[in-house]
């Protein structure tokens, strides 16, 4: 994908739908990274018994 | 003003003037600026506490460094020199280049690129303090656990182990917050014409880079969670006494640790391959095989930690497992270093200092390749387990995997950012001083570990004495010579030949049609990739 020719058609100032496409995925990766590291913390938990101690 | 009520003049001025410049940046030129000058600093931090480590081990018994305080050292030098040098230097080059080559105006998110910067500095003073608070009162025990910081030791030590845990969280974070902005950047922002098989291949090498921080840093963040809840909430996630287990922290570290080693390895791939084809004037043999080679190594990347667990007691069928994992990575970074000669040969070269370390990056770095092997194979390991082979093999793979191919890439674009010609001769003076002093200092330690010294470890036989004094003298050389880089630096910043837009003959890309230095903003009109 690539943002077409056009003066400001490159700068998401000016491109309203370029800045939704970069905000989109900006959430997505993020969210996706916040999910991995609860996974990782889920993936530990039904090994062992938290609060024995 | 508001960002909103700013007209499209105003918006595309010049810099602003004074620390608000630096401060509240958006401009991707700066940012990367910032981010170099930070991992230069942090370069000679981490380096200090090398020569303190070098120092202390130029002879037996204990001189210098207390056992506590030399663990504590070593455990800084590897977190300054990773998240704070190597990290951030080649978060820099991103900055400064990827828009360049990709031919858009900024990155995607350049206030986002802001907050990740300056979350750098905090992370920095809180890494600092948790060297330094166990020397105020009841500051608890030094931070003994090297940087794998595996429980339980990790969990008895005093609260600069929480200072090195927000450390992480805050370096994580930045990490991340500039990974989604490279990906989204560079699949979002391409100039026409300009599709991904067209991107240069630092782009590439920074795309696959980012996904893998993005999957593999937020592990690391769970694990330090986890031992964080540990230390201070009664939890037991890696307390075998309370039904935890300690040997889980040891995956969750290495599933990050792993892949780190690629994180910090694939962006200076990438600027190897900006350099090579530009001072052999060819263009990059076999393009798309790198880009297959480069994600099959990210990869099994991916999937072989454990082979730095090799003597936990896993069952046979998992060590095998690790073990032809990891010597199959062998086989698409061996066809990397194959398409870089192949780009050489016959081709017109000439050997400019970024060609010079670009040489030296194969020949070095394939050494340290051809250790891990040894290493991945499992009855050699469990000899060499924990001794300073592994110390040398891990030198020889990342100081020329990753701090040479950032010097290479600094020496490359230091023209087109400052608009001056480095001096050559002290360049290539820098170059042989700093490649044979890493070469003295860590190819004894080879037989140092073959020998049986144990690594992390602060006095040792008398047996070990003369190849621990040629490897400290050739740490202070080596440590020496970057007083010479940080001198061309600041010769080359203040004045020097003025440099041609294209400043090197044989170089190609969008970056070069710009002006040397750049102005502020570039490709406000996107250029068409043809």
């Amino acid at each position: 994908m690539t943002t077409g020719g056009g003066e400001g058609m490159n700068d998401p100032r000016e491109n309203p739908r370029l800045r939704r496409r970069n905000l989109l995925l900006a959430w997505l990766l993020g969210i996706f990274a916040v999910l991995v590291m609860l996974y990782s913390i889920r993936f530990i938990w039904p090994h062992v018994d938290i609060f024995s101690r | 003003m508001t960002a909103a009520t700013m007209t499209h003049d105003e918006a595309h001025h010049g810099p602003p003037k004074g620390i608000r410049r630096w401060l509240f940046s958006t401009n991707h030129k700066d940012i990367g600026t910032m981010y170099l000058v930070f991992a230069l600093i942090m370069l000679f931090l981490g380096g200090l506490s090398a020569m303190a480590i070098r120092a202390e081990l130029f002879m037996p018994g204990i001189q210098l460094l207390e056992p506590d305080l030399y663990n504590n050292i070593v455990t800084n030098h590897a977190y300054i020199m990773i998240f704070g040098a190597v990290m951030p230097a080649a978060a820099g080059l991103a900055n400064w280049m990827i828009p360049l080559m990709i031919g858009a105006p900024d990155m995607a998110l350049p206030r986002m690129n802001n907050l990740s910067f300056w979350i750098l500095p905090a992370a920095a003073v809180m890494l600092v303090l948790s060297f330094i608070v166990p020397f105020f009162p009841e500051g608890g025990s030094q931070i003994n656990t090297g940087w794998t910081i595996y429980p339980p030791l990790s969990v008895k030590v005093g609260p600069a182990m929480d200072f090195l845990i927000f450390a992480l969280h805050l370096l994580g974070i930045s990490s991340v917050l500039a990974s989604i902005n490279i990906i989204v950047t560079i699949l979002n922002m391409r100039a026409p014409g300009m599709t991904l098989f067209r991107m240069p291949m630092f782009c590439w090498t920074w795309l696959v880079t980012a996904f893998l921080l993005i999957l593999v840093v937020p592990v690391l963040a769970g694990g330090i969670t986890m031992l964080l809840f540990d230390r201070h909430f009664g939890t037991s996630f890696f307390d075998a006494a309370g039904g935890g287990d300690p040997v889980l922290f040891q995956h969750l570290f290495w599933f990050f640790g792993h892949p780190e080693v690629y994180i910090l390895l694939l962006p200076s791939i990438g600027v190897l391959a900006q350099v090579i084809p530009t001072f052999a004037r060819k263009p990059l043999f076999g393009y798309k095989s790198l880009v297959g080679a480069m994600l099959i190594v990210a990869t099994l990347g991916m999937v072989v930690w454990a082979h730095h667990q090799y003597t936990i007691g896993m069952s046979m069928g998992a060590v095998n497992y690790f073990m032809i994992g990891t010597i199959l990575i062998s086989i698409p970074v061996g066809l990397m270093v194959f398409n870089f000669i192949a780009t050489m040969w016959r081709g017109s070269m000439t050997f400019e200092t970024p060609m010079l370390f670009a040489v030296a990056i194969l020949v070095m770095f394939t050494f340290g390749g051809l250790t891990g092997v040894m290493l991945a194979v499992i009855p050699a390991d469990i000899q060499y387990h924990d001794s300073m082979f592994v110390v040398a093999h891990f030198h020889y793979v990342l100081l020329p995997g990753a701090v040479f191919g950032l010097f290479a890439g600094v020496f490359y674009w230091l023209p087109k950012w400052t608009g001056h010609m480095y001096d050559e001769k002290l360049a290539k003076l820098f170059f042989w001083i700093n490649v044979i002093g890493f070469n003295i200092t860590f190819f004894p330690q080879h037989f140092l570990g073959l020998a049986g010294m144990p690594r992390r470890i602060v006095d040792y036989n008398m047996a070990f004495t003369e190849f621990n004094m040629i490897s400290s003298i050739g740490a202070l050389i080596f440590g020496l010579s970057h007083l010479l880089f940080l001198y061309i630096i600041v010769k080359t910043i203040r004045g020097g030949k003025k440099a041609e837009a294209r400043a090197w003959e044989g170089a190609e890309g969008l970056e070069w049609e710009v002006p040397s230095p750049p102005p502020f903003h570039t490709w406000e009109t996107a250029p068409v990739v043809r």
